[in-house]
């Protein structure tokens, strides 16, 4: 599995895209949908209070898969209690599929960064 | 010694922070609490800290605020944690003006007195949203002091999903 985080619209998408060599069609915003690449992990997080089981089943099926998350946590802290736990599942769970990646890129700027693997 | 570790919310620094103290082998090892208790999810977060720690021989060193006062065992390895609730508190809990020249000369005294000190900062800055006058002013205050202790430092990470990335090397322990 890949993990490809970084801020919003760094272009990690194209990144994927080009590394994989799929299509957009190839793309989903859930791990339930169960395509290749994984957009927008922060997004279904939101809706998801317990994400590791999910994505434990979602990686069982898929060991390549591609994962992208945008980076939250590198603001203000929320005012709001369930933006603050958000917040928190993101980095926490990237942090564990960061463990668990055979690769970690960080798109800044369209200039991938590895930060683990080749 | 003295290393700065930053990162985002969740990002894993302050495991990395308590791997750099454990990994430096000095056995008398301070964790030095800047958070004042306030709340169940201000309770809940150092209930976590307290059980990451547990079992790695630290002794827990409350300081709210007026570090440069705080008796530490000299040649120790200090965790500091962190530097954004210890400025919160001197700027918010005692003055805002002399706020970062306070945690300023308090981490000298850490740096002076312990083998290592490690202080974790907090990547507050990058969120691109707009907000009311006094906390720019609080986060512009904030971010001179981080870019202050980054100058000190003798090594300066940033941690990114539980990864640290090197962004100046310290010369060997």
């Amino acid at each position: 599995m890949t993990l490809i985080i970084g801020g919003v619209g760094q272009g990690k998408l194209r990144y994927a895209l080009e590394l994989s060599g799929l299509d957009a069609s190839q793309v989903c915003d859930s791990p339930e949908e169960n395509k290749p690449i994984l957009n927008h992990l922060e997004t279904w997080l939101k809706r998801s209070e317990h994400p590791l089981p999910i994505l434990e089943d979602f990686l069982t099926k898929r060991p390549d898969a591609v994962i992208l998350c945008d980076e939250v946590g590198c603001g203000v802290v929320p005012m709001d209690r369930e933006d603050r736990a958000w917040r928190e599942r993101v980095g926490r769970t990237c942090c564990t599929l960061a463990e668990r990646a055979d690769r970690v890129v960080r798109v800044y700027c369209g200039i991938p960064m590895v930060l683990k693997g080749e | 010694m003295l290393l700065f570790i930053t990162g985002g919310s969740g990002s894993g620094k302050s495991a990395y922070a308590e791997d750099r103290v454990t990994a430096s082998g000095i056995a008398c090892r301070a964790y030095i609490a800047t958070m004042e208790p306030f709340g169940a999810e201000g309770q809940a977060r150092i209930a976590r800290h307290r059980k990451m720690r547990a079992g790695k021989g630290f002794e827990t060193l409350e300081c709210p605020r007026d570090l440069a006062n705080l008796p530490v065992p000299v040649g120790c390895a200090a965790l500091l944690e962190d530097l954004t609730n210890l400025f919160a508190n001197e700027w918010f809990g005692s003055s805002q003006k002399g706020a970062a020249e306070r945690v300023l000369r308090g981490l000298a005294h850490l740096r002076d007195t312990a083998a290592l000190t490690v202080v974790v900062g907090n990547d507050l800055f990058a969120d691109g949203m707009d907000y009311d006058a006094e906390t720019l002013c609080y986060l512009h205050a904030l971010a001179d002091l981080h870019r202050e202790v980054a100058a000190m430092a003798d090594g300066v990470y940033e941690v990114v999903c539980g990864i640290p990335i090197c962004l100046r090397k310290e010369a060997g322990l």
